[in-house]
This record gives structure tokens, sequence and C-alpha cells, in this order.
């Protein structure tokens, strides 16, 4: 370890970082713009320079950049001496000399990383009187604002953009102090992780659109420690809301998780807790006199009782987007043998075996190691649309081959630029096996787009080439060689590599026999090397956690076959949408003979409108909660504030008011791995409280005065340690749990981070990691899911050349439930179309544009007939070639709704006439 | 006993001398304008609301009775969508007015302002709006200001160069 000295004092520090990482480890105040913890250092602003010393008789020293300086042992630094104060203060001035007067009015201001190191560096009064330069803004679509007289030309946007999240679409324009940043052409930007600019960029250039629509300076926000509910990976967040609102969305460093950037359907997901089709009261039908009765609380309490007296004929659905104790206290309250998933018999299945492969093959793995991975095999998954975290660690992976080779010749892996130039085009290998082209194309090493069952075949042959005792057999036919000469191809690179990865995903519509077999490939490579690791998507945020407490796998179909039947009296809804799962004119039909329903729910969806009685829940940002993410890791997410109307969360209503803590402790009995659970809820204690407000909030005795003149209690919080006020210990004073926010004297940013971290880059002091369930107890050698997987996915029903596999395209802003019906996010949404092929169209006599019809060809499922037989809604015909012969691609959505299991057979046929012309 | 009658001198000297009491309300006293007293927000110098819901008066008020929510004009411009003063807490201490980047809000010679029922106390922004500039006739912020609205393009703000031309290379 080395040892250095800065300002007289010495510190023993990690070999191997460099100077402004060891400053910021040590909670030392050295102002930087253009390092930044993920994108490491180009030395491009020269606002972190430090004084170094020669040797100890040097009394002078030279001014040198901390970011581009590595500690070695003996070294002698100032940051305070005098000389590299001067120098830092002018070259903000320097800085500063176009800057406009825009304070005010700029949604940066009081969180701004200019503003904080303008004072940190001690430039406190304008002296240059010249004009400024002013640059035109551009319109970036509905997520970021774009304001570039306020740039500072640190190049973080880019290097963020470009570099680390692969987009293309952002640039360097102009040259010296004229540098623009923007797009060559007006126009949104096309990269999902967009949002992560507004973070990034240290100053009002980049901010976030959809916050200033209903903007509240940061020291305003309440907030709290949770967890984005918008896909499986679980990123960690802070939801802050004023006045009943949910503002905006900023990440929260987890450094196994999300590290510093989410995706945006995650950053601007949370509107849907404002939306205008938020359910607000208890309502129940009354059939008889046909009216709608609003209910006050103890009314709907009493009622949901009344419904539930007879249990007979009791069916209760629960839901992959509500938390573990809604679930749970659903379950308990109607019983396990009443209790059912939202999910399909194929998807339950698969969660099922994905969960059992973890607890007996194979401990699931992070993203911190996806990302210094050296190989990735991606099957049948498109991450960035389903899971879109994952895609970006994906693309963090692909450059350690360069940063291997950079260390070859004793380059440090945080001097970027360097790194860069090293590693050109090299790139460590990314395999893709899918049906159709995805968004990690740009970066693959080889992509096998082809029909499920020749991905089946590929994958089979890996395994066999893969398992020792069982060497593939020689197959001489022509179309066998291609596959024996791609599986080569793939396995050398999977056994080179230290850490290889297998990446895979659950989806409705996908071949559970291709998931099976990932699953196989995935066991086998982790008999080989103890380092390999596996990732798999799962449908929903708490898909895993839903299929861990239906241990019973009881599962959708079941329920559509009980309510066809008519063998269900009292139904009850949990946080779902059933008309997701099945066409509406079914779905109406079905529900229509149900004499009760009952949903708990935030939104009014199509289910909440059959309901007789609805009762309002609240959303993920007003209640505690535990998840249950894609690697099986338990994570708590704190309510950021109390529900207005009569809305609470659905355990409360579930239980009649039982304490969390009671909740919790009687689902950890309920599964070994779920014992350590309440160690995720520490205990309450009388005199111990964070504040969820900053101790700077304003507006409190005049916020609400407009109802009632005099002060209003702030509301209480009886199931946490964290207060609904500005009382309690400052998130920056407390280091025993979660910081409801990050926020410490003179640094106002998200840059703040840095104060809270447990030295240089590590997990935010007395956060909690999340509980892994499935981390140990593997039994090495039990293949168990090896055996269950097969040779051939299930063929069409009838032999026909003119039928089509169905497969799903995802789109990460039109698939997730509640994420998609926020304005910004719909707005780029895509058309529906359905999509093969150039020559499957041309064979089939259909052209791009066309509006086509689709129909199942199986009739054997037992609810198949009647629906197949309707005709479904035309759409436009779209052509894309890497698409696989035999494949046709319906919107997640539309096949999740129209397909029945997964025999996802179809035939298309011309519904009229060519749709525009 | 000498200074007791030093003291009886004293009284019977100030039956003498004229009176300090003012006959309030029928006698106003003078108040300098830059008296501390009722709050208002004021207009630019094209009769435009000056206020661009920044929340620095309300951050930095001691007793937190200001309360703003920002909303943006077809314009461009910021807007204080809703503005509330609590008087029942106001302090009258003149912080806002310090803190205001704009020259929007400004503290008036009128202290009057007793109410029978405490509810009237709040002053909404259409309470507190008034139709001059106040103290300061000649401030315009967004003339100052980078950020662009209708009427002012970049670059045509007090002391900016023309927007770049981010095709051109010439150094
Ligand atoms: S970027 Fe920062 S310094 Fe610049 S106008 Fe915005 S808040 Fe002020
Ligand atoms: S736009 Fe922001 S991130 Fe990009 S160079 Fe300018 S200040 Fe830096
Ligand atoms: S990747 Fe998933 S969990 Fe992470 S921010 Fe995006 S939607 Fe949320
Ligand atoms: S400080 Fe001035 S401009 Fe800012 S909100 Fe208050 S009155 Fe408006
Ligand atoms: S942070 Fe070191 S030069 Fe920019």
């Amino acid at each position: 370890m080395p040892e250095i000295s800065i300002d007289g004092k010495t510190y023993q520090v990690a070999a191997g970082k460099n100077l402004l990482q060891v400053c910021q480890g040590l909670k030392l105040q050295l102002p930087y713009f253009c390092w930044h913890p993920a994108l490491d250092s180009v030395g491009s602003c020269r606002q972190c320079a430090v004084l170094m010393f020669q040797n100890d008789e040097d009394t002078r020293g030279r001014i040198t950049m901390a970011c581009m300086t590595g500690v070695t042992d003996g070294q002698r630094f100032s940051i305070q001496a005098n000389s590299a104060q001067k120098f830092r203060q002018l070259c903000i001035e320097a800085t500063m000399t176009g800057h406009p007067h825009d304070c005010p009015v700029c949604e940066e201001a009081g969180e701004c990383h200019l503003q904080d190191m303008t004072l940190i560096s001690g430039h406190i009064e304008r002296r240059f009187q010249g004009p400024k330069r002013t640059h035109k803004n551009q319109y970036l679509g509905p997520f970021i604002n774009h304001e570039m007289n306020r740039c500072i030309a640190c190049y973080r946007c880019v290097r963020y953009y470009r570099d680390y999240s692969g987009g293309t679409d952002l640039n360097v324009f102009a040259s010296r102090n004229n540098v623009f940043f923007g797009r060559a052409q007006e126009g949104v930007l096309e990269s999902e992780f967009s949002g992560n600019l507004v973070e990034v960029c240290p100053t009002g250039v980049f901010t976030d659109r959809t916050y200033s629509q209903h903007y509240s300076r940061k020291w305003d926000l309440q907030s709290a420690p949770a967890v984005c509910v918008h896909c499986s990976v679980g990123c960690n967040i802070f939801p802050a809301e004023r006045d009943g609102i949910l503002r905006r969305v900023t990440n929260r460093y987890h450094p196994d998780i999300n590290g510093y950037f989410l995706c945006d359907r995650g950053r601007f997901g949370y509107d849907f807790v404002n939306h205008g089709k938020r359910t607000e009261h208890a309502w129940q039908r009354n059939n008889s006199k046909q009216t709608t009765e609003q209910l006050n609380a103890q009314q709907a309490q009493d009622s949901l009782s009344a419904y539930l007296e007879n249990t007979e004929q009791l069916l209760a659905i629960g839901s992959s987007r509500s938390s573990l104790e809604n679930n749970f206290c659903l379950q308990s309250l109607v019983g396990a043998e009443n209790f059912y998933s939202d999910n399909s018999t194929e998807l339950e299945t698969q969660l099922q075996r994905l969960l059992s492969h973890y607890r007996d093959t194979q401990p699931s793995s992070d993203l911190k190691s996806l990302e210094t991975s050296d190989t990735v095999l991606m099957i049948g998954a498109d991450v960035t649309q389903s899971a879109p975290r994952i895609a970006l660690s994906i693309r963090q992976m692909i450059k350690n081959a360069g940063i291997a080779k950079a260390a070859t010749i004793g380059v440090a892996y945080w001097s970027a630029a360097e790194v860069q130039n090293i590693r050109q085009d090299l790139k460590s290998p990314l395999h893709i096996i899918s049906s159709h082209s995805t968004r990690l194309d740009d970066v693959a090493c080889s992509i096998d787009n082809s029909h499920p069952q020749q991905q089946l075949d590929l994958i089979n042959k890996i395994c066999s080439m893969l398992s020792d005792d069982n060497p593939g057999a020689v197959d001489s036919r022509p179309d066998q060689i291609s596959i024996t000469d791609k599986a080569t191809a793939i396995c050398q690179h999977l056994l080179q590599a230290e850490k290889p990865f297998i990446v895979t995903g659950i989806h409705t519509g996908q071949p559970v026999e291709l998931f099976l077999a990932s699953l196989k490939l995935s066991a086998i490579l982790y008999r080989r090397n103890k380092h390999a690791g596996l990732i798999c998507a799962v449908p929903w945020v708490n898909s895993l956690g839903l299929a861990l407490l239906n241990d019973r796998q009881q599962h959708f179909d079941t329920v559509l076959q009980r309510l066809e039947q008519r063998t269900v009296k009292t139904l009850v809804i949990l946080e779902t949408d059933l008309y997701r799962y099945c066409p509406a004119k079914k779905m109406n039909q079905l529900l229509a003979d149900v004499a009760n329903i009952i949903v708990l729910d935030h939104l009014i969806t199509p289910t909440a409108e059959q309901a007789d009685l609805l009762l309002p829940s609240a959303s993920f940002a007003e209640q505690h909660g535990s998840w249950v993410n894609y690697e099986g890791r338990a994570q708590n997410s704190v309510k950021c504030f109390s529900p207005a109307q009569q809305r609470r969360p659905a355990y409360r209503w579930l239980t009649a008011n039982t304490p969390f803590h009671s909740i919790v402790n009687d689902l950890s009995g309920i599964a070994e791995c779920l014992n350590e659970l309440p160690s995720l809820y520490p205990s309450q204690s009388a005199d111990f409280h964070s504040a969820r407000k900053t101790v700077r909030e304003s507006g409190r005795s005049a916020l609400h005065s407009y109802i009632d003149i005099k002060d209003i209690q702030p509301n209480s919080d009886p199931e946490s340690n964290y207060q609904h006020s500005q009382e309690g210990v400052a998130s920056n004073l407390d280091d025993s749990q979660s910081p409801a926010y990050i926020w410490s004297p003179g640094w106002n940013s998200s840059e703040s981070l840095n104060q809270f971290q447990d030295g240089e880059s590590g997990a935010i002091q007395g956060a909690q990691p999340g509980l892994l369930l499935f981390s140990k107890g593997q039994t090495d050698s039990s293949l168990v899911t090896a055996d269950q997987s097969s040779d051939s996915i299930k063929g069409p029903p009838a032999e026909s050349k003119n039928l089509l596999r169905a497969l799903p395209y995802q789109h990460i802003f039109a698939d997730e439930e509640l994420s998609s019906c926020v304005t910004s996010i719909s707005q780029l949404c895509p058309r529906d179309t359905i999509k093969i092929n150039a020559a499957q169209a041309s064979y089939l006599d259909l052209v791009s544009g066309q509006l086509v019809t689709y129909s199942f060809a199986d009739t054997a499922h037992s609810l198949g007939e009647s629906i197949q037989a309707q005709s479904t809604a035309a759409l436009p015909l779209s052509i894309d070639d890497s698409i696989a012969t035999g494949v046709v691609l319906l919107p997640a959505l539309l096949l999740q709704r129209a397909a029945m299991g997964d025999d996802c057979w179809l035939r298309l046929a011309v519904a009229g006439e060519r749709a525009d012309g | 006993m000498k200074s007791q009658l030093k003291t009886l001198a004293k009284v019977l000297k100030h039956s003498f001398s004229s009176l300090d009491t003012v006959q309030y309300p029928d006698q106003q006293p003078y108040l300098a304008p830059r008296y501390r007293g009722r709050i208002v927000l004021t207009r630019d110098p094209d009769g435009v609301e000056r206020c661009v819901a920044c929340n620095l008066c309300a951050t930095v008020c001691p007793v937190d009775c200001i309360a703003l929510q920002k909303t943006e004009l077809e314009d461009g411009r910021w807007i204080a969508e809703t503005f509330d003063i609590n008087f029942a807490r106001c302090i009258m201490c003149g912080f806002c007015e310090e803190a205001c980047p704009t020259h929007a809000i400004q503290l008036t010679p009128d202290f009057e302002m007793a109410e029978y029922d405490r509810q009237n106390l709040l002053y909404r922004k259409e309470h507190l709006l008034i139709d001059g500039s106040g103290k300061y006739h000649d401030y315009n912020f967004y003339q100052v200001s980078g950020k662009q609205i209708a009427g002012k393009a970049k670059g045509e703000a007090d002391n900016e160069l023309p927007p770049v031309d981010i095709k051109s290379l010439l150094p």
C-alpha cells in the first residue's frame, strides 16, 4: 500500500488509483468537473489541480492534475497550497466568463456541481465584463431539456453517451470555446439511457424535462431510499416528492446493481404515481340499484370482510408488480389453495425452474460481476428492452479486453483516453443467439438470428461440446456443419474466458425449451468454471418474489379455466390488470359471470372498472415493501410520502391494519430463504429517526395555508425510522441506515455522493445492500435443470407451410404496465406492427405497409376454440431482414394478450388495402 | 434629597415641552420607502410579472411563510403558478427582498394589515401582485439572462454575442 502525504498528513492509500480517486476516498475537498467515477479521467477541465513536490527538499512544487496522477509510494502533495488554490480559482473564472446569468431560471440551481465548485474554488466575483458566447438549443425529446449556454465544455456528456452507454446520436461540434454538445439535427435522443445525462452533466445544460414540468428545488423535496419497480433489475432510486406530487426519480448508488446509472424507463416512469387515473376512494357497485357508492375507509374494510366471509368458490390473483408483503397478505387472507399468480403456465414453469436453479445448481450473479466478466453469451433476450440496466453492464464488459491490453503496457484503467486509444476496436466477445436483431448488435462479436429450433440446436451443440462426459456426436448434415462451426467459435470463447456469463431472459411467447436449454448450458459452464455467471431477466419487478410465495405453482391459465367453468364466485385481484393477459372481449365475458369482483390497485385499469369493490392502494412511493429482483435479491423500498385520499398500502387493506413489522415477521417464516427478511427492516427506535426532508425545506408555514392557515402536523410514520419532516437526523450525519437523500454541506449536487461512500466507489454507508436469498447451499453436481431440457421445441399443431412461429418484440417503453401510461414515455412507444423478413414476405405475397391479420393455428388449447376463431385486428406489416425465416414478430403485449400458452403458431392474411397508400 | 429635587424639576420641565404622541390613525407617520411592511410582487418595465419562481425568497425566509410553485409560460418565461405568503407568520425581516434576484418581491411601507379572520392573512398571488415596478424601476431580468423567451432570441440579451455557428471550424 503506497503511503502518500497530502498537506502534511500521511495516508495509506490503495495502489493503482489516481490522486483524485484517493482524495474522494479520504473525503478531502478537491474540485473537479471532467472526472466521473464511472467515466474515469481525461484531464480536460484542469479543475483538480494540486501541487506535487519532487522530493522532500522541494518547497515550490509544480501544478499537476490529480485525476491524471497515479499514486506511488512516498509522494507529497498539497491541495491547500496558495498556488494550487489560485490556479483552480483562475481556471474556474475563465470557465465562467461565458456563463449566462441563469441560476434563478435554471433547473440545476441548488444542486449544481458548477455552483458548488465555483464556491469551493473561491471564485466569488465576476471580473470579466466582455460579451458572452451564446448557443442555440435543440429539442431532444420528451425527457431532456437542452440549454447550451450553460455548458462548461467538460465533455462528460459525450463521454457518457458515446463511450459508456454506446449511443451515437449525441456529439460535440465546432471548435475551441465554441464547442457545442448536441445532435447533428434536432430530435429525440436514441439511447435508452439518455436520462443519465441529467446527472452526468455538472451544469444545467441537460436537465430533466418531466421534472421541470412540476418543478421544485432539490431542498424542498422529500425523499426516501426506494427501489425501481419498472423491471426485474431492481435498481436503487430516490423518488422525490413535494406536496403530494412525485416530482422525479434520481439514481441511488448501489455498487452491485445500478452503480451510477438508471435506464429511461426507470427514471421517467415515475409519473404514473401522479396519473389522472389514480384510484382515490373506495367504491362499491350496487347492482340492484345500478349505482356506485363511495365508501369511507371503515365501510370499505367491512365490505371487504363481508365479501370474503364465504370462502367457497373464492379465488385471488396476486401480482408480479406488487410487493412481497402485499402478495403475502393476500395469500394468507384467502388461503394458499385459492391464491394464483398472474403468470401463464409457461412463465410460472420457467420462473419456478429458475428458482430451483438458483437454489440447487448455481448462485445468481449481480451486474457488477457481469461488468467485470470477459465473455457473454446472450440467448433469446433483448435485455435493452426488457431489463435495460443489464444491457448497460454488458456494454462495459465489452471494454474489458481493451483495459486488460492497456494494463499489459502499464496504462491504468482510469486513464480513459489512453485506454480508448489502446483499445481501438478490440472487444471482449459478446455472442448473441436470437431470432431477430437486438440493441446490442453493434458491439456483438457474433450474431445468430435463427428460428427457435435452430437456436435450440446450437445451444444443445454448445452444451455437448462443453460437457466433458458427452462429446457431441459428429453430424455431417450440411445444416449441422454450420451449427458446429458456430458452436465451436462460441465454445472457444466461453472456455478461454476467466469469467464467462450467460445472459438470458424469461418472457411471454418465448419457447420454454430454449430457456431450459440456456439454464442447462449455464449449469454445465458453471460446473467447469466456478466464476461463470448467469443473468436471467424475469418479466416484472417482483416476478421472482411472487414465484417464491406461489410454491404451489398455481398460475393464471387455471384461473382462466375456472372462470370459464364458472366456478368462481368471489374474485380478488391485487394490483394487476387481467386485460393484459387475455383479449378484452373474452375477459368481459369471463368476468360477467363472477358475482363479486374485488380489485385493489393504484390505477383505474380496465380490470378495476369491472370491480364490485374497488380499494385504492398505495403506489411503491407511498408504501414500505420488499421486492425480489432477477437475482433473487430481496430489497426493501422505503415509503417516500404518505398516500393521500383513501389510498393505503394493499397490505393494510388486506390485514385490517396489522403493523408492517409483524407482517414481515410472519412472511419470514414461510420459507427458509426468507428467514432473514426482518433484518431489512431495522427495529423501531423511539428516540432515533432520520429526516426525509432537508433542513432547508421552504414554505412549511405557507404550503397548506390555503386549506387552513393553522399549521398542519406532519404525518408520522410508525412503520420505519424515517420521519415525514425535517425532524430527526439529517442524512449526511447518519450512517446507521440508508440516507433518505444525498446532500452534504458544500456539496449540493448528486456528486455529494462521494461524501457518503465508503471509500472511493464504495457502497453508501449504512445502506442496505439487500438480502441475497440464494447465495449459498447450491449442491454443485446436481444438474437438476439439465435433465429437463429437450431437443426440439414444440412444433406447429398441424403441418402447414404457411404457419409461422410468433415471437414477441419487446420495447423498453411499450411493455411495462405502469410506465407505459406516462405521457412522456408513451410518446416514444413504437407503432404496433407485424414484422417478418423480406423473403418471407415475398413468399407470402405480402408487402411492407400492408394491413394484415393473423390467426392462431392452435385449436388444441382448452380455451383455444373460442378465442382463436375470432379474427384479430389488422396491423400494418413491416419488413425487418434481421428476423429469421419462419418467424413472425408481434408486439410483446399483443402476443401476451392474444396467445394462449406457448403454442404461438400463426397464419397471416391480407386484411385489405395497403395502409397509407 | 438633592437627587429627588432634580427629578421633580425634570418631570416639571416635561409639562412644557411639545408632545411626542402621534394621533394615529388621523395623523400618519412618515415611513421611508425602504420601510419593511406589507410585501408586494412587482412587474418589470415591460409590465410583465418579474417573479421567475426561483424559490430563493421562500428558502431564505426564516419562518418559512412563502410557498410557491413554478410553471412556464408559452413564451418560455418561468413564472409562479401559485405564490402564497402567510402574513400570520411573516416577521417583515426583508430577507426575501434581499434574496430576490429579479427585484420582484419588495417590502412596502404599509403595515396596516390587521384582520379579524386569521385566514385572511394568507395573501395569494393576486393579492400580492401590483402593477408597477416598485422601488427598482429599470431592472429587467430577462434582458440580462441567457434564457431565450419570445421576443428575445439567443444572443439578443445585454452583453451577448450572436449564437455560435456550430458548422464553422474557424479558429
Ligand atoms: S448551470 Fe449552475 S451555475 Fe449555471 S445557471 Fe445553472 S445553476 Fe447556475
Ligand atoms: S453539456 Fe454538460 S456534460 Fe456536456 S460538456 Fe457541457 S457541461 Fe459538460
Ligand atoms: S433497468 Fe429496470 S430497475 Fe433499472 S432503472 Fe431501468 S426499469 Fe428500473
Ligand atoms: S426570490 Fe424573487 S424571483 Fe425568486 S421566487 Fe421569490 S419573488 Fe420570485
Ligand atoms: S477533473 Fe482533473 S482535469 Fe478535470
